[in-house]
């Protein structure tokens, strides 16, 4: 569970109602209060909530609960899910809508302090969400050795590591785990090669390093010639396009665009 | 004022949740999903769906893997097996013999052909998974191993057990059958085939699946 992400705060607020505690002589023998935590978490496509609620009152005996869970987009969408006791979840799919989605909890439940009375607690935040939009680039080098996919030694073997970025202006780093997926074309492959692809998840920073590497004997290089295999790379983050590359690859080195 | 809106107290605590985020989720539908969770609790099999439709592993599956590496799949592998398939119609997921396979439904029958049709391996070797599949499936499906490889992406690291060693026997067998040999050896890994309708030799490729939902794969014909 990432931690950022929770939606959690702390308000305090124990009241006493004297005046309703009708089965109560004294005035110090009940209390109420309730612990509502609501954790969401922004999926793929969708938007999890889970709420879990406790009961902390002392002094009158509560059952019947119900609990529900509600989610609303930016656009008014809103979806809610109702569950006996204290606990409920629900999740709204993206519909690509971004930004500011309101996450509420009510519910109600009967106390025998109340004569034939039922009482509610309940409340609600707002969550952002991310949408993955942009990759930023703030480390490349070199490498040496035997990539992942190699039997032998690469010829050449680069890196650049992305950091994915959100919709905001000046962009935010989204510090999640995201899924990640590229595709390629190929107009160009002179060098005659073979392509091997790997595709992970980011770290729960949002970040990922991408390779570029040759390996392998490449009979037009090896014998003195030149050679070119263009690759058009399109990344995509939790299904958002987040950049488009142009790779060049030849006998000496890669060259990856912008 | 009604009891109910005298009585409405709001307490948020900082704090942890406290019931699983896994109870919202429902099943997956995404084969890569599947894949991964087979792979994730160490079941072996493998995946035949169409380039595109190999799609994305969430970032919730992501997130759960570490903690539920290769532990039992909850109501076990056919209960799993009939979650998926009841979720969608384009995949068909079959639980036999001790491994799991997903079909595109639209597979092509040729294709199938290809990967079920008798195929010799002259030698036996004991080489990584990865290579296993990389070169000697790789012959298998287009007559020469690969020789010169360019390379991209986010390649998975050494959690993922590419290197493991498995023996890869000489004799008669299919595709299908030299992958799920090399993944059974392999506790952790799915074996993939992916193909595009439109493209020459159907642009096939050939991968491995890791629990974490991370793949790697290798075009069969240049």
């Amino acid at each position: 569970m990432n931690k950022s992400n929770w939606t959690t705060y702390r308000i305090a607020c124990i009241l006493w109602a004297p005046m309703l505690i009708v089965c109560a002589g004294t005035l110090h023998a009940q209390g109420m209060s309730f612990s509502v935590y609501m954790d969401t978490t922004p999926g793929e496509s969708s938007l999890y909530m889970v709420t879990s609620v406790a009961d902390n009152s002392w002094g009158c005996s509560h059952g019947g609960y119900m609990t529900t869970a509600r989610l609303t987009s930016p656009s008014g969408r809103t979806v809610a899910s109702q569950s006996s006791g204290l606990q409920a979840s629900t999740s709204l799919d993206y519909n690509d809508e971004y930004g500011d989605y309101s996450v509420a909890t009510d519910g109600s439940y009967q106390c025998s302090c109340i004569f034939g009375g039922t009482a509610g607690f309940g409340g609600s935040q707002t969550t952002f969400v991310q949408r993955p939009t942009s990759l930023n680039m703030y480390k490349t080098d070199a490498l040496t050795g035997t990539p992942t996919g190699c039997s032998v030694p690469a010829r050449y073997w680069n890196f650049r590591d992305y950091q994915v970025m959100d919709q905001q202006t000046p962009p935010q780093a989204i510090l999640k785990v995201m899924s990640m997926k590229e595709t390629f074309t190929t107009p160009t492959n002179t060098c005659q090669v073979s392509f091997v692809a790997g595709d992970q998840p980011t770290g729960s920073s949002g970040q990922f390093r991408d390779q570029f590497f040759m390996c392998g004997p490449v009979p037009v290089c090896d014998g003195g010639g030149s050679c070119q295999t263009v690759r058009s790379q399109t990344w995509k983050a939790d299904g958002n396009q987040v950049g488009q590359y142009t790779i060049t690859y030849t006998c000496s080195g890669v060259t990856i665009n912008p | 004022m009604s009891f109910r809106a005298v009585l409405t107290f709001v307490l948020f605590l900082t704090g942890g949740a406290v019931v699983s985020l896994a109870q919202a989720l429902g099943p997956s539908t995404s084969p890569r999903e599947l894949a991964a969770d087979l792979a994730r609790h160490g079941v072996p099999g493998g995946i035949v769906v169409m380039n595109s439709e190999f799609g994305d592993v969430s970032s919730l599956s992501a997130r759960r893997a570490p903690a539920d590496a290769l532990r039992s799949l909850d109501g076990g592998v056919s209960a799993r097996v009939n979650q998926f398939n009841a979720v969608g119609s384009q995949y068909h997921a079959t639980a036999g013999d001790g491994f799991v396979h997903v079909r595109s439904v639209r597979e092509p029958d040729d294709l199938r052909q290809v990967l079920e049709r008798n195929v010799q391996v002259d030698e036996s070797a004991g080489l990584s998974a990865r290579d296993a599949v990389f070169m000697r499936v790789v012959k298998a499906l287009s007559g020469k191993e690969p020789q010169a490889i360019i390379g991209t992406g986010a390649f998975p690291g050494s959690e993922c057990p590419l290197d493991r060693p498995v023996h890869v026997p000489a004799g008669w067998t299919s595709v299908t059958r030299m992958l799920d040999d090399i993944v059974k050896q392999v506790p952790g890994l799915v074996w993939l085939v992916t193909y595009d309708i439109d493209a020459p030799n159907y642009g096939l490729e050939v991968g491995l699946v890791c629990g974490g939902g991370a793949a790697v794969r290798i075009t069969v014909f240049p």
